[in-house]
Protein backbone atom coordinates (compact mmCIF):
# COMPACT_ATOMS: atom_id res chain seq x y z
CA UNK A 1 0.00 0.00 0.00
CA UNK A 2 1.49 3.65 -1.06
CA UNK A 3 1.56 5.41 2.04
CA UNK A 4 1.89 8.97 0.23
CA UNK A 5 -1.24 7.86 -1.74
CA UNK A 6 -3.52 7.70 1.16
CA UNK A 7 -1.82 10.84 2.82
CA UNK A 8 -2.47 12.72 -0.25
CA UNK A 9 -5.88 11.41 -0.37
CA UNK A 10 -6.81 12.29 3.02
CA UNK A 11 -5.77 15.20 2.82
CA UNK A 12 -8.34 16.31 -0.94
CA UNK A 13 -11.15 14.74 1.34
CA UNK A 14 -10.04 17.24 4.35
CA UNK A 15 -10.48 20.00 1.79
CA UNK A 16 -14.05 18.98 1.33
CA UNK A 17 -16.51 21.00 4.01
CA UNK A 18 -19.98 19.10 5.26
CA UNK A 19 -22.90 21.04 3.32
CA UNK A 20 -25.92 22.19 5.66
CA UNK A 21 -28.66 24.23 4.54
CA UNK A 22 -29.29 27.68 5.97
CA UNK A 23 -32.99 26.81 6.93
CA UNK A 24 -31.68 23.40 8.41
CA UNK A 25 -29.53 25.47 10.97
CA UNK A 26 -32.07 27.76 11.38
CA UNK A 27 -34.28 25.12 12.54
CA UNK A 28 -31.84 24.31 14.95
CA UNK A 29 -31.11 27.11 16.30
CA UNK A 30 -34.49 27.55 17.34
CA UNK A 31 -35.37 24.01 18.31
CA UNK A 32 -32.66 24.31 21.37
CA UNK A 33 -34.91 23.22 24.45
CA UNK A 34 -35.17 25.74 27.32
CA UNK A 35 -33.44 24.54 31.16
CA UNK A 36 -36.93 23.66 32.34
CA UNK A 37 -37.33 24.28 36.01
CA UNK A 38 -39.77 22.22 37.28
CA UNK A 39 -41.62 22.79 40.73
CA UNK A 40 -40.44 20.35 43.22
CA UNK A 41 -43.70 19.19 45.51
CA UNK A 42 -43.05 20.00 48.99
CA UNK A 43 -45.03 17.62 51.31
CA UNK A 44 -47.58 19.64 53.70
CA UNK A 45 -46.04 19.42 57.68
CA UNK A 46 -48.88 17.39 59.46
CA UNK A 47 -49.94 19.07 62.54
CA UNK A 48 -47.45 17.03 64.75
CA UNK A 49 -44.40 17.98 62.40
CA UNK A 50 -45.92 21.73 62.83
CA UNK A 51 -46.13 21.66 66.56
CA UNK A 52 -42.64 19.77 67.02
CA UNK A 53 -41.21 22.37 64.85
CA UNK A 54 -43.09 25.71 66.77
CA UNK A 55 -41.25 24.36 70.11
CA UNK A 56 -38.25 24.06 68.06
CA UNK A 57 -38.41 27.71 67.03
CA UNK A 58 -39.54 28.67 70.46
CA UNK A 59 -37.24 26.59 72.41
CA UNK A 60 -34.70 28.24 70.29
CA UNK A 61 -35.60 31.31 70.76
CA UNK A 62 -35.95 30.81 74.61
CA UNK A 63 -32.62 29.71 75.25
CA UNK A 64 -31.41 32.93 73.47
CA UNK A 65 -33.81 35.13 75.63
CA UNK A 66 -33.38 33.90 78.70
CA UNK A 67 -29.98 35.77 79.35
CA UNK A 68 -31.33 38.94 78.24
CA UNK A 69 -34.45 38.15 80.40
CA UNK A 70 -32.20 38.07 84.09
CA UNK A 71 -30.31 40.88 82.67
CA UNK A 72 -33.54 43.20 82.57
CA UNK A 73 -34.98 41.99 85.33
CA UNK A 74 -32.05 43.31 87.21
CA UNK A 75 -31.70 46.33 85.59
CA UNK A 76 -35.52 46.65 86.53
CA UNK A 77 -35.08 45.79 90.11
CA UNK A 78 -32.30 48.73 90.41
CA UNK A 79 -34.68 50.84 88.59
CA UNK A 80 -37.60 50.38 90.92
CA UNK A 81 -36.20 50.47 94.53
CA UNK A 82 -38.06 51.40 97.17
CA UNK A 83 -38.54 54.81 97.08
CA UNK A 84 -38.25 57.18 100.64
CA UNK A 85 -41.69 57.73 102.38
CA UNK A 86 -43.43 60.15 100.77
CA UNK A 87 -43.87 63.43 102.63
CA UNK A 88 -46.82 64.34 104.06
CA UNK A 89 -48.47 68.13 103.19
CA UNK A 90 -50.79 69.53 105.67
CA UNK A 91 -53.91 71.41 104.37
CA UNK A 92 -52.22 75.16 105.58
CA UNK A 93 -48.89 73.74 102.70
CA UNK A 94 -46.40 73.60 105.43
CA UNK A 95 -43.83 70.87 104.84
CA UNK A 96 -44.75 68.03 107.94
CA UNK A 97 -41.93 65.73 107.02
CA UNK A 98 -39.51 67.35 109.26
CA UNK A 99 -41.96 67.05 111.95
CA UNK A 100 -42.39 63.56 111.07
CA UNK A 101 -38.85 62.44 111.50
CA UNK A 102 -37.74 64.22 114.82
CA UNK A 103 -40.60 62.05 116.17
CA UNK A 104 -38.94 59.01 116.94
CA UNK A 105 -41.65 56.01 115.66
CA UNK A 106 -42.10 53.05 117.85
CA UNK A 107 -41.50 49.60 116.96
CA UNK A 108 -45.57 49.14 117.39
CA UNK A 109 -46.16 51.65 114.85
CA UNK A 110 -44.67 50.19 111.64
CA UNK A 111 -45.76 47.07 110.27
CA UNK A 112 -43.59 45.48 107.19
CA UNK A 113 -45.15 42.71 105.73
CA UNK A 114 -43.57 40.18 102.07
CA UNK A 115 -45.44 38.71 100.71
CA UNK A 116 -44.20 36.05 97.63
CA UNK A 117 -46.29 36.70 95.49
CA UNK A 118 -44.87 34.07 92.43
CA UNK A 119 -41.70 32.47 92.05
CA UNK A 120 -39.57 31.00 88.67
CA UNK A 121 -36.81 28.81 88.03
CA UNK A 122 -34.82 29.12 84.13
CA UNK A 123 -32.38 27.36 82.56
CA UNK A 124 -30.17 28.83 80.05
CA UNK A 125 -27.13 28.53 78.42
CA UNK A 126 -24.73 31.75 78.04
CA UNK A 127 -22.67 32.65 75.06
CA UNK A 128 -20.32 30.85 75.68
CA UNK A 129 -22.38 28.08 76.38
CA UNK A 130 -22.04 27.78 80.60
CA UNK A 131 -25.41 26.66 81.51
CA UNK A 132 -27.00 28.58 84.33
CA UNK A 133 -29.37 28.37 86.58
CA UNK A 134 -32.37 31.11 88.22
CA UNK A 135 -34.48 31.45 90.72
CA UNK A 136 -36.45 34.08 90.21
CA UNK A 137 -38.76 35.09 93.13
CA UNK A 138 -41.52 38.17 92.83
CA UNK A 139 -42.32 39.55 96.51
CA UNK A 140 -44.38 42.27 97.42
CA UNK A 141 -43.38 44.62 100.09
CA UNK A 142 -46.72 46.65 102.21
CA UNK A 143 -45.14 49.05 104.56
CA UNK A 144 -47.53 50.66 106.85
CA UNK A 145 -46.86 53.62 109.51
CA UNK A 146 -49.42 55.05 111.31
CA UNK A 147 -49.22 58.12 113.47
CA UNK A 148 -50.94 57.63 116.94
CA UNK A 149 -51.15 61.17 117.25
CA UNK A 150 -53.32 62.42 114.43
CA UNK A 151 -54.48 58.88 113.39
CA UNK A 152 -53.14 59.14 109.71
CA UNK A 153 -51.81 56.11 108.58
CA UNK A 154 -49.28 55.94 105.55
CA UNK A 155 -49.79 52.78 103.50
CA UNK A 156 -46.64 51.64 100.66
CA UNK A 157 -46.37 48.52 98.70
CA UNK A 158 -43.98 48.15 96.31
CA UNK A 159 -42.62 44.83 94.23
CA UNK A 160 -39.39 42.99 94.79
CA UNK A 161 -37.45 41.02 92.19
CA UNK A 162 -35.29 38.82 93.65
CA UNK A 163 -32.57 36.71 91.70
CA UNK A 164 -31.25 33.82 93.33
CA UNK A 165 -28.33 31.79 91.21
CA UNK A 166 -29.14 28.16 91.70
CA UNK A 167 -26.94 24.62 91.84
CA UNK A 168 -27.67 22.72 88.51
CA UNK A 169 -26.46 19.90 90.34
CA UNK A 170 -30.25 19.15 91.77
CA UNK A 171 -31.97 20.38 87.94
CA UNK B 1 -40.53 13.74 9.26
CA UNK B 2 -40.91 16.78 11.38
CA UNK B 3 -40.12 17.39 15.09
CA UNK B 4 -43.13 18.24 17.29
CA UNK B 5 -43.66 21.70 18.29
CA UNK B 6 -43.67 20.39 21.38
CA UNK B 7 -40.29 20.28 21.52
CA UNK B 8 -39.88 23.98 21.15
CA UNK B 9 -40.71 26.56 23.64
CA UNK B 10 -42.38 29.15 22.84
CA UNK B 11 -41.03 32.86 23.83
CA UNK B 12 -37.78 31.39 24.59
CA UNK B 13 -35.19 33.99 23.33
CA UNK B 14 -32.04 31.52 25.13
CA UNK B 15 -32.30 29.60 21.66
CA UNK B 16 -31.72 32.76 19.14
CA UNK B 17 -28.12 33.73 21.69
CA UNK B 18 -25.23 34.66 19.96
CA UNK B 19 -23.02 32.04 21.21
CA UNK B 20 -25.94 29.14 20.06
CA UNK B 21 -25.69 29.98 17.01
CA UNK B 22 -22.01 30.02 16.06
CA UNK B 23 -22.05 26.83 17.66
CA UNK B 24 -24.72 25.18 15.70
CA UNK B 25 -23.28 27.09 12.56
CA UNK B 26 -19.94 25.43 13.12
CA UNK B 27 -21.34 22.12 14.00
CA UNK B 28 -24.40 21.22 12.19
CA UNK B 29 -22.87 20.41 8.94
CA UNK B 30 -20.51 17.73 10.72
CA UNK B 31 -23.76 16.25 12.38
CA UNK B 32 -25.40 16.71 9.76
CA UNK B 33 -22.83 14.91 7.46
CA UNK B 34 -22.71 11.96 10.05
CA UNK B 35 -26.26 11.78 10.45
CA UNK B 36 -26.38 11.05 6.27
CA UNK B 37 -23.83 7.91 7.00
CA UNK B 38 -26.53 6.59 9.17
CA UNK B 39 -29.70 7.33 7.45
CA UNK B 40 -29.66 7.13 3.60
CA UNK B 41 -32.67 10.14 3.66
CA UNK B 42 -31.75 13.85 3.30
CA UNK B 43 -34.83 14.33 5.43
CA UNK B 44 -34.44 11.60 8.01
CA UNK B 45 -31.02 12.63 8.52
CA UNK B 46 -32.02 16.33 9.52
CA UNK B 47 -34.47 15.13 11.58
CA UNK B 48 -31.85 12.78 13.41
CA UNK B 49 -29.46 15.60 14.07
CA UNK B 50 -32.33 17.66 15.43
CA UNK B 51 -33.84 15.16 17.99
CA UNK B 52 -30.41 13.89 19.00
CA UNK B 53 -29.06 17.79 19.53
CA UNK B 54 -32.80 18.48 21.69
CA UNK B 55 -31.75 15.69 23.69
CA UNK B 56 -28.43 16.22 24.21
CA UNK B 57 -28.95 19.32 25.20
CA UNK B 58 -31.02 18.72 27.76
CA UNK B 59 -28.91 16.46 29.77
CA UNK B 60 -26.42 19.67 30.17
CA UNK B 61 -27.48 20.96 33.33
CA UNK B 62 -25.26 24.41 32.86
CA UNK B 63 -27.62 25.14 29.51
CA UNK B 64 -24.15 25.26 27.53
CA UNK B 65 -23.45 23.71 24.24
CA UNK B 66 -23.30 19.65 24.65
CA UNK B 67 -20.09 18.12 24.22
CA UNK B 68 -19.80 17.54 20.18
CA UNK B 69 -19.02 13.82 21.61
CA UNK B 70 -22.14 13.37 23.28
CA UNK B 71 -23.96 14.58 20.23
CA UNK B 72 -22.51 12.37 18.04
CA UNK B 73 -22.67 9.28 20.00
CA UNK B 74 -26.52 10.36 21.01
CA UNK B 75 -26.84 10.73 16.89
CA UNK B 76 -25.16 6.58 16.54
CA UNK B 77 -27.87 5.43 19.21
CA UNK B 78 -30.94 6.85 17.85
CA UNK B 79 -30.27 5.69 14.22
CA UNK B 80 -30.01 2.61 16.05
CA UNK B 81 -33.42 2.74 17.44
CA UNK B 82 -35.05 3.90 14.97
CA UNK B 83 -33.68 1.31 12.67
CA UNK B 84 -35.18 -1.07 15.75
CA UNK B 85 -38.32 1.10 15.98
CA UNK B 86 -39.36 1.03 12.30
CA UNK B 87 -38.32 -2.00 9.88
CA UNK B 88 -40.09 -0.20 7.36
CA UNK B 89 -37.98 2.52 7.47
CA UNK B 90 -34.45 0.29 7.53
CA UNK B 91 -36.05 -1.05 4.63
CA UNK B 92 -36.63 1.84 2.65
CA UNK B 93 -33.25 3.55 3.13
CA UNK B 94 -31.53 0.26 2.31
CA UNK B 95 -33.36 0.14 -0.69
CA UNK B 96 -33.59 4.08 -1.63
CA UNK B 97 -30.94 5.89 -3.65
CA UNK B 98 -30.30 9.19 -2.30
CA UNK B 99 -32.03 12.50 -3.80
CA UNK B 100 -30.06 13.86 -6.37
CA UNK B 101 -30.42 16.99 -5.04
CA UNK B 102 -28.81 15.84 -1.78
CA UNK B 103 -25.12 17.52 -2.13
CA UNK B 104 -22.90 16.21 1.08
CA UNK B 105 -20.34 19.02 0.73
CA UNK B 106 -20.30 22.52 -0.04
CA UNK B 107 -17.88 22.51 -2.31
CA UNK B 108 -15.93 25.21 -4.15
CA UNK B 109 -15.91 25.56 -8.10
CA UNK B 110 -12.58 23.87 -7.88
CA UNK B 111 -13.61 20.87 -5.91
CA UNK B 112 -17.37 20.48 -7.03
CA UNK B 113 -15.87 16.98 -9.00
CA UNK B 114 -13.87 15.90 -5.89
CA UNK B 115 -17.22 16.01 -3.96
CA UNK B 116 -19.21 14.35 -6.56
CA UNK B 117 -16.74 11.31 -6.48
CA UNK B 118 -15.69 11.79 -2.83
CA UNK B 119 -20.01 11.00 -2.23
CA UNK B 120 -20.39 8.54 -4.50
CA UNK B 121 -17.41 6.95 -3.24
CA UNK B 122 -18.00 7.18 0.30
CA UNK B 123 -21.95 5.47 -0.45
CA UNK B 124 -20.31 2.40 -1.53
CA UNK B 125 -18.33 1.42 1.69
CA UNK B 126 -19.54 -0.38 3.84
CA UNK B 127 -21.62 1.60 7.20
CA UNK B 128 -18.95 0.49 9.51
CA UNK B 129 -16.19 2.46 7.40
CA UNK B 130 -18.11 5.53 6.59
CA UNK B 131 -19.02 6.70 10.02
CA UNK B 132 -15.55 6.20 11.12
CA UNK B 133 -14.01 8.16 8.08
CA UNK B 134 -16.94 11.07 8.55
CA UNK B 135 -15.95 11.40 12.17
CA UNK B 136 -12.26 11.43 11.03
CA UNK B 137 -12.04 13.82 8.74
CA UNK B 138 -15.33 16.17 8.49
CA UNK B 139 -16.19 15.41 12.78
CA UNK B 140 -12.49 16.39 14.06
CA UNK B 141 -12.56 13.41 16.44
CA UNK B 142 -9.76 11.18 17.27
CA UNK B 143 -9.78 7.70 17.40
CA UNK B 144 -10.77 7.73 21.03
CA UNK B 145 -13.41 10.07 20.62
CA UNK B 146 -14.75 8.26 17.55
CA UNK B 147 -14.75 4.51 19.55
CA UNK B 148 -16.34 6.80 22.79
CA UNK B 149 -19.06 7.82 20.70
CA UNK B 150 -19.78 4.48 18.37
CA UNK B 151 -18.94 1.80 21.27
CA UNK B 152 -15.97 0.57 19.90
CA UNK B 153 -12.17 0.53 20.87
CA UNK B 154 -9.82 3.19 19.39
CA UNK B 155 -8.11 0.74 17.79
CA UNK B 156 -10.81 -0.50 16.29
CA UNK B 157 -12.13 2.76 15.44
CA UNK B 158 -8.47 3.13 13.81
CA UNK B 159 -8.46 -0.07 11.79
CA UNK B 160 -12.20 1.00 10.32
CA UNK B 161 -10.60 4.30 9.46
CA UNK B 162 -7.42 2.66 7.15
CA UNK B 163 -9.29 0.21 5.68
CA UNK B 164 -12.22 2.61 4.66
CA UNK B 165 -9.21 4.74 3.36
CA UNK B 166 -7.76 2.64 1.28
CA UNK B 167 -11.37 1.57 -0.37
CA UNK B 168 -11.86 4.92 -1.02
CA UNK B 169 -8.45 5.29 -2.65
CA UNK B 170 -9.17 2.27 -4.86
CA UNK B 171 -12.74 3.39 -6.00
CA UNK B 172 -11.57 6.89 -6.63
CA UNK B 173 -8.27 5.81 -8.48
CA UNK B 174 -7.38 8.07 -11.45
CA UNK B 175 -10.14 10.60 -10.35
CA UNK B 176 -8.21 12.42 -7.49
CA UNK B 177 -4.87 11.29 -8.23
Amino acid sequence: MNEPDLESLERDLRRLRPAASDEFVNRLVSSRPRRAVEPVATPKPGLFDRVRLSLDRAGFWLRWCAAPAVLVCLIGMLWFRPEPPPTLVDASGTNRAHQLTEVPAGAGEVEIEHDLVDSYEMVADLPSGVPVRFRLDKWHDTVVYRDPQTGLAVERRSPRFEVVPMSLASY
Amino acid sequence: MSMPDSEHWPGDRSAEQPGWRTWVEEHAPRFLMFARQKSRAEADAQDLVQEALIEACRRQPDGEPPPVTLVYATIHRRAIDWARRDRRRASREQTAAPPPDACWFDAALEDRELAQWAQQALEKLPDAQREVLSLKLWGGLTFSEIGAALGISANTAASRYRYGLEELRKLTRGVLI
